[in-house]
């Protein structure tokens, strides 16, 4: 296992830059997770790790040695593909084997080693057959076993689950984190889906447009998001943005909407008073919005759009001015639509960003 | 449930009988069609068969007999004997078409599988052009490259050579066979070979290990058009051949037997022997064709 350390790294099609200065580190042993929506530049930052993109400028170094020259197969590293890129003219056996006999070991001991990550994995029924006649999950437990077999300074995994049906992948999103643990190894792991990123990475790299948009340990990403895109991304449903003119009266700061004003608490004022033209956008995530009854005293006039109970969870979608606004609660919620309610924020955790930047205040 | 459970028992029988095959009138149309195409195409091959079994005069005789009465295989041995007037010539003929046709084959995909292969994975400036000009040959008829061609042959010097018919014939042969497995390749997820350069092995061993033999199928397909093409070619072979020992099967036959006057069961026979290796070639290697497309099924 290895540190991968990436400097400044630039990927330009044509004029289109795919990837825009990326400086990372990620730690030996530990599991970076790459997220965004398409065309962000994540899965082009994976090939580049692998050595199947050149870059245009910047510096990769796996383990301490640059590795911008090298070949993919002189890089040590192992990658799983997001439709596995399993050999199809090869038995499930042959797949496992096929990096160990590119690296020329002994034969007794491919197959030693073969058998060893077939029993880890629980694939050894499958060994002789072909990967066509495999289900989803089991071609995917082959791709992991084929990276795993390897021993390599580093693992790539380019949205390793987003083929499998939604029960098999929290299966293996869990199984994925405990051979992580297990295995102590460093991987990189590309990811459009948030809650993956969240449950499984030591630490996320947000990234849009080519950016990274935050980097850090996906509570400090949850909690601290640094601006609206790293905000609206991280969390499900996401974050409910509301924008508002900071105004002072009687020295009490307000943030004033379309037909509402809310007094904001002397934590929230400071902050609002540091956007540079008094305009802000409120976020609050929807376990700290309640949904209060119209004779309420505080909380802000809204309309109820719809309700939406999951069980063990009831979200709430109101409509504040023209604004969506969802919130949720744990109690049952009984509500018409278009029924006139109160919504109050939590202003311990609400979010106040400068709606010019988008940055976090 | 109970209403559910039986609306499933009266459905079921219902659907059963409509999964049977009903013939419809369209079924018997099509049936009665490819009927016809296949009289159009298997009577001549039968009848050829036929004459060849007969001698000269049981050939030309009126009404003429389907089924030969007294089958004879002399024109077989006479064609095949290495000995005697006409077997020497006619496996000399048999050997050069077998040398120019394999030599165009193993050529022509020796050429076709790396072109296909960059026009399919390697963005380079000129490419769609360049695609595009290899096509552009398919667009002219054949006979309009006669003579520029004998020209270039000429001024080589290799009028007169199997090499003139070879790198002719893979001309004609490359365009669709580069096109057919530049489809092939396209089809094949690039996820493999980047799979395979990350499990350690280089460019060419990726190519070489994991894409050669999925792309089998489109390998033998080009292959036996590039082989059929050259072994039936008669007007080049014509034009650039000339010395007797040279000529290939489809002019070898044209000259002997106008030597020899019209001796059809014989001209018969050294057809079918002419057709052996094409229906041999094609039914051998069909086999691997079905069994490459079921097993490496390209699953992206």
């Amino acid at each position: 296992m290895a540190e991968v350390t990436l400097t400044d790294i630039v990927k330009d099609y044509g004029d289109v830059r795919a990837v825009d200065h990326v400086s990372m580190t990620i730690r030996d042993g530990e599991f970076v997770a790459l997220v965004g929506p398409s065309g962000c530049g994540k899965t082009t930052l994976l090939n580049m790790v692998a050595g199947l993109i050149e870059l245009t400028s910047g510096t990769i170094a796996i383990g301490g040695k640059v590795v911008n020259e090298l070949d993919p197969k002189d890089r040590d590293i192992a990658m799983v593909f997001q439709n596995y890129a399993l050999y199809p003219s090869k038995s499930v056996a042959e797949n496992l084997a096929f990096p160990l006999q590119m690296r020329k070991l002994p034969k007794a001991e491919i197959n030693e080693r073969v058998q060893r990550a077939a029993q880890t994995l629980g694939i050894e029924p499958l060994l002789q057959r072909r990967p066509r006649q495999l289900s989803g999950g089991q071609q995917q437990r082959v791709a992991l076993g084929r990276a795993l077999l390897r021993d390599p300074k580093a693992f790539l995994m380019d949205e390793p689950l987003s083929n499998l049906d939604a029960k098999l992948r929290v299966q293996m999103r869990a199984e994925l984190k405990r051979l992580h643990q297990e295995f102590q190894s460093t991987v990189i792991y590309v990811t459009h889906d948030q809650m993956e990123a969240m449950t499984m990475a030591d630490r996320i790299a947000v990234m849009s447009g080519g950016v990274v948009q935050q980097m850090g340990p996906p509570e400090e990403i949850y909690e601290h998001p640094a601006n609206t895109f790293v905000a609206g991304f991280v969390g499900s449903p996401a974050m409910n943005f509301v924008p508002a003119d900071v105004s002072v009266n009687n020295g009490l700061v307000m943030a004033r909407g379309d037909g509402w004003e809310l007094p904001l608490s002397p934590a929230n004022s400071a902050r609002a008073k540091a956007s540079s033209k008094g305009e802000l956008i409120l976020g609050v995530r929807h376990g700290h919005v309640r949904v209060l009854p119209e004779t309420a005293p505080t909380g802000l006039p809204g309309r109820l759009y719809t309700v939406e109970p999951t069980g063990d969870i009831t979200f709430v979608h109101a409509k504040l001015g023209e604004h969506f606004l969802v919130a949720s609660t744990s109690e049952p919620f009984r509500g018409t639509a278009d029924q006139p309610v109160r919504l109050e924020f939590d202003q311990d955790h609400l979010y106040l960003f400068d709606r010019t930047t988008g940055e976090t205040l | 449930m109970t209403t559910l459970a039986t609306t499933v028992a009266t459905t079921r029988p219902a659907r059963r009988r409509r999964v049977l095959p009903r013939i419809t009138p369209l079924d018997i149309l099509s049936i009665v069609w490819v009927i016809v195409l296949l009289i159009f195409a298997v009577v001549p091959m039968l009848w050829m068969l036929s004459t060849s079994l007969k001698g000269q005069f049981a050939a030309l005789q009126q009404p003429p007999e389907w089924i030969p009465s007294h089958p004879t295989l002399q024109n077989y041995i006479t064609l095949l004997s290495p000995t005697g007037d006409v077997g020497p010539v006619f496996l000399r003929y048999f050997l050069n078409s077998l040398i120019v046709s394999l030599a165009t084959t193993a050529l022509g995909v020796l050429v076709a599988i790396p072109a296909a292969y960059a026009f399919s994975r390697f963005r380079f400036p000129g490419r769609d052009i360049l695609f595009f000009a290899v096509l552009v040959r398919n667009m002219f008829p054949v006979v309009v490259f006669l003579i520029p061609l004998f020209i270039l042959m000429r001024t080589l010097h290799l009028v007169n050579t199997y090499w003139s018919l070879i790198l002719t014939y893979m001309t004609f042969g490359l365009p669709l066979s580069i096109w057919l497995l530049k489809g092939f390749y396209d089809n094949i997820p690039e996820e493999l070979e980047r799979a395979a350069r990350i499990d350690g092995a280089s460019r060419f061993k990726a190519f070489w290990l994991i894409i050669m033999p999925l792309s089998s199928p489109g390998i033998i397909a080009t292959a036996i058009y590039a082989f059929i093409g050259a072994w039936n070619e008669y007007v080049y072979a014509l034009t650039f051949l000339n010395s007797e020992s040279l000529l290939t099967l489809p002019v070898g036959l044209q000259h002997f037997f106008t030597e020899f006057a019209t001796n059809w069961p014989g001209l018969m026979a050294a057809a079918f022997i002419m057709s052996v290796p094409v229906v041999v070639l094609f039914l051998l290697l069909q086999r691997h064709f079905v069994r490459a497309l079921t097993e490496g099924a390209i699953k992206a």
